[in-house]
């Protein structure tokens, strides 16, 4: 009787216990708590001896998502608590509060790896409840992600076979969670890429990009593509895991960045050597790609505008597989349409790759009627700096094969003297064979704009000049 | 009296003295004095001036004479035929040698016999020989006069005839030398002419040669150059550049991408298609559970619900609804399974999507008709691998310490003549016989070929035993040539 007195009263302790603590999280929850929290020293009541028990790890874990950086001292205690204690509440909370402590920088994170947080969340990969795999798997994912010393320690703990094994499991946000943890891991180095090969990552990762997840298909495809980014080897490894054409369901995806991750994937893979590039073409990726680019808006676009590129610069039959493709409109209409810069450079980049082989690949961009934007966008003075010297160096290498002179002579107009000597050289070029040419050149007052050029004499551009003018009879000249 | 050699300036006063020692001894001590001043005078300068004034000296024209009579007295040259200024041919007694041994033949020439002689021969019985002798006498006192002045014209003659004689005799000489140059210099002339002609030719021959040998190299050259033209023209057009190959691919590529976007239009499509269904199922479902939900609004006989109003024409979906469904009991709501989202959850796909992307392009036409099948730097490493011996074979089995030892020995060895070890002791030595090497080894003895003499003679095949004769004669003139003098005095 006296018995169950006593541990009546204990439970009732336990219970004002509990309930005083989610009291404390709940408000902890909302941001403008937190500085009456701390001076009202609710640190100590919590924490206190015996450490953090029940919803204590949430207070904590609250209290420093929003950016409060202060003590990473209770993360002692939670390492060492998450070995410990049985309850797989408090591991998930536990693993939640290094989450949020590790993911602000990488000096907080580092303080996380040093108090010996890594061994005991990988012994938390290893539980049988997924929500702790998932915490678990989150905590790694957000220490990894901040430089490559970081990534070291997390491989070196051992967490990448069991992050592989939690790909497998079936619960969605665990595959999710354990893919992103992967991409973090693979992004840093090559090494790291590799240990994240070696583990038997790749045929996973390439088997879940047919799943209807939304989600899930961008961490994969994010983290085939870190994989595939570091070398050759890497990306054929990729490749070799069948992941065309399936892939390129995923650019016709309705999710923005389920196309954007898909087309970066590509684009890694391109990037490295003709071979894949001839590859990737025969599988039908670049017209996926250009779909993809004509359907999209904004950043979302510009890993597929720089996978035409790669893939145009390799050679110049690829280039022509692009030209064949229908690849130039759309390039076209994004250099023309986009406000962002670095997407009107990436555009200018690539149409630059496409046109510089051949007079015939020449033509085919400036058919397109896409020199003279090309031209004022280099004279824009509100320009960034990438801007000009993509489009300038894009002009160059097109104006320097280019013998469609239809589309040249526009450009006389008000072109800057270093490119004016390529268009001028190009008519010189072409003009002392083509009669034809020569007659439209006159009547469509081309000869008159050539003399009004001012040219230092014994410069190229005079050179230019008096090539031109000695196709035609002195009088026409005059 | 006159024991001294004669020193060839000092000859003619000898001469002369020796010439007075017979019968005119007294006058002839006498006279040395004047003549002998008289020839010293003229010693002098020809002293002095030694021998250069003098063309070739007259020591040879007096050793010419030398081998008959050194010792003997000489005469006196007799008086020149021409030239001389005292010329008589009074003849003189008193000659100063009788029975004297014959001059030589050469001298015999230059004078006519001698008056003495003549007379001598002349002579006859001894009446005659008294009034001879008295005319003999008379002459005497003349004599003396005589002879000097005999003496004194040759004197003076000699000097010219003898610059005279050197003279023509070293123009001779000169003559005779150049025409041996000069004929010399025809027969090199000769000689070098067919030789160089030779030669030439012989270069010509080697300089027709290599241009031969250059014209054929260029008209190869040129073919092979043609036919590699061709080739790399055929190669490069069908297995590198093949044009119509790349527009067989680019034309399948435009083929393959049509079916990719058709195909990729149809799984979007698709896809649509679920995101709809899968919308309106969820709405129904909505619908259902709130006509379970409401199913008291279900119009009765007597009380129309609200969905079936009388003024309508007909009952509203939402009765029809509501009469279909069952009503509800409050169960729990089903756990929602955690494979809902699997993979092949889809209402109405019920196959995968799959990709066929028609046939696989052709390709490029890049089949290269050899090669290796591994990659090219891959080989070439493996090919020309460097050695790299590990540290044990590196190192040889031998210490170095045997191995500079056994070198040594090598070099001993090779350094040996024979091999047969040198015993100190004579005994061992005793009985050896010597053998010879094979340079000097025959069959008895020596050989003397190849030590004495290099040129092999073979008699047996000779034709005759006799040498070779002459058949033309030699020129006369060049006979004597190196010849005339001692050896001593040769120059040419």
């Amino acid at each position: 009787m006296s018995q169950r007195q006593v541990l009546q009263v204990f439970e009732q302790y336990q219970r004002a216990r509990t309930q005083f603590v989610q009291a404390v999280a709940e408000l902890s929850a909302r941001p403008q708590n937190a500085e009456s929290l701390r001076s009202a020293g609710t640190w100590g009541a919590v924490g206190g001896r015996g450490g953090l028990w029940g919803p204590g790890p949430q207070f904590v874990g609250n209290f420093f998502t929003d950016g409060n950086q202060e003590a990473a001292a209770p993360c002692d205690h939670l390492g060492l608590g998450v070995a410990v204690k049985n309850c797989r509440f408090y591991k998930k909370a536990a693993a939640f509060v290094l989450r949020a402590v590790g993911k602000h920088s990488p000096q907080l994170a580092q303080a996380v790896v040093q108090c010996g947080a890594l061994e005991s969340l990988v012994i938390c990969l290893e539980d049988f409840d997924p929500g702790v795999k998932e915490a678990a798997a989150w905590a790694l994912g957000y220490i990894a992600r901040h430089n490559s010393e970081l990534s070291q320690a997390v491989v070196d703990a051992g967490a990448v076979p069991l992050l592989v094994l939690c790909i497998q499991e079936p619960e969605i946000a665990l595959k999710r969670i354990a893919a992103s943890t992967l991409s973090d891991i693979s992004k840093h180095s090559p090494e790291l890429a590799q240990t994240v090969v070696d583990a038997g990552a790749i045929a996973h990762l390439a088997q879940m990009i047919l799943n209807p997840d939304a989600k899930l298909k961008r961490q994969v495809l994010s983290a085939l593509s870190q994989i595939a980014k570091h070398s050759v080897d890497l990306a054929e490894l990729v490749v070799e895991a069948e992941i065309f054409p399936v892939v390129l369901t995923c650019l016709k995806d309705s999710d923005e960045y389920v196309k954007k991750n898909g087309a970066t994937l590509i684009r890694e893979i391109a990037k490295h050597t003709p071979e894949l590039s001839q590859f990737i073409v025969n599988a039908g990726g670049v017209a996926a790609v250009i779909d993809c680019i004509g359907s999209c808006r904004g950043t979302v676009r510009l890993p597929g505008i720089m996978m035409l590129g790669y893939v145009a610069a390799h050679s110049e039959n690829l280039s022509m597989a692009v030209i064949v493709s229908k690849g130039i409109p759309p390039l076209c209409t994004c250099l023309v349409e986009e406000q962002e810069d670095h997407i009107k450079a990436a555009a200018a980049w690539a149409l630059g790759q496409i046109g510089r082989h051949t007079p015939e690949h020449a033509r085919a961009v400036a058919v397109a009627n896409v020199l003279p934007t090309l031209l004022s966008m280099y004279m824009d003075t509100h320009s960034s700096e990438d801007l000009q010297l993509k489009t300038k160096r894009a002009l160059k290498n097109i104006l320097q094969k280019c013998t469609y002179l239809p589309a040249l002579e526009p450009l006389l107009q008000d072109a800057p003297p270093n490119i004016m000597k390529h268009i001028v050289g190009q008519f010189s070029k072409v003009l002392p064979h083509d009669s034809k040419a020569r007659r439209l050149f006159v009547t469509t007052g081309g000869l008159k704009k050539v003399q009004e050029i001012k040219a230092e004499p014994g410069s190229l551009l005079q050179e230019y000049i008096n090539t031109i003018n000695n196709c035609f009879p002195e009088e026409i000249v005059r | 009296m006159n024991p001294a050699p004669p020193s060839p300036g000092r000859s003619p006063g000898r001469l002369r003295r020796s010439a007075h020692t017979g019968p005119g001894a007294g006058g002839g001590r006498a006279a040395p004095q004047a003549p002998a001043g008289r020839a010293r005078k003229r010693l002098g300068p020809r002293q002095e001036g030694g021998r250069h004034h003098l063309s070739p000296s007259p020591a040879p024209r007096r050793q010419h004479r030398a081998p008959s009579s050194l010792t003997a007295p000489r005469r006196l040259p007799g008086p020149s035929p021409r030239g001389c200024r005292c010329r008589t041919r009074s003849p003189r007694g008193a000659g100063p040698s009788r029975g004297r041994p014959g001059l030589p033949a050469g001298g015999a020439g230059w004078y006519g016999p001698l008056p003495w002689r003549r007379r001598r021969r002349a002579g006859g019985g001894s009446g005659g020989s008294m009034a001879a002798l008295a005319r003999l006498r008379a002459r005497l006192p003349a004599l003396r006069e005589e002879c000097f002045r005999r003496n004194r014209c040759v004197d003076e003659d000699r000097k010219i005839k003898y610059k005279a004689a050197v003279k023509i005799q070293s123009w001779f000489r000169g003559c005779r030398v150049r025409a041996y140059l000069r004929h010399l210099n025809k027969m090199v002339i000769c000689i070098q002419k067919r030789w160089r002609g030779y030669q030439s030719r012989r270069y010509f021959r080697k300089i027709v040669k290599t241009a031969y040998f250059i014209m054929k190299m260029n008209f190869y050259n040129e073919m092979a150059v043609r036919i590699q033209k061709r080739w790399r023209g055929y190669y490069v057009r069908k297995y590198i550049h093949n044009y119509y190959a790349l527009k067989k691919y680019l034309e399948a590529v435009s083929v393959n991408n049509e079916i990719v976007r058709n195909e990729l239009q149809e799984y979007a499509e698709m896809n649509e298609n679920e995101r709809k269904k899968k919308d309106q199922e969820k709405k129904e479902k909505e619908k259902k559970y709130q006509a379970r939900k409401m199913h008291y609004l279900l119009s009765t006989e007597q009380i129309a619900g609200i969905y079936n109003s009388p003024f309508r024409k007909s009952p509203d979906p939402m009765e029809l609804l509501l009469r279909q469904s069952k009503p509800l009991s409050h169960r729990q709501q089903q756990v929602k399974s955690p494979f809902t989202d699997e993979l092949y959850d889809w209402p109405t796909c019920k196959r995968p999507p799959t990709f066929h992307a028609g046939e696989p392009l052709p390709p490029i036409g890049r089949q290269k008709p050899q090669g290796p099948f591994c990659d090219t730097a891959e080989v070439l490493r493996q090919r020309y691998k460097p050695l790299e011996p590990t540290l044990r074979v590196a190192a040889s089995i031998d210490s170095p310490l045997g191995k500079a030892r056994a070198e040594m020995k090598r070099e001993e060895w090779r350094n040996h003549i024979h091999d047969n070890e040198f015993l100190p002791f004579s005994s061992y030595h005793k009985n050896e016989k010597y053998d010879p090497s094979i340079h000097r080894s025959g069959k008895y003895g020596q050989e003397t070929y190849g030590i004495k003499h290099f040129r092999e003679v073979q008699p047996n095949k000779w034709v005759t035993g006799k040498d070779f004769q002459t058949v033309s004669p030699s020129i006369v003139l060049f006979e004597k040539f190196g010849k005339t003098y001692s050896r001593c005095g040769q120059i040419v």
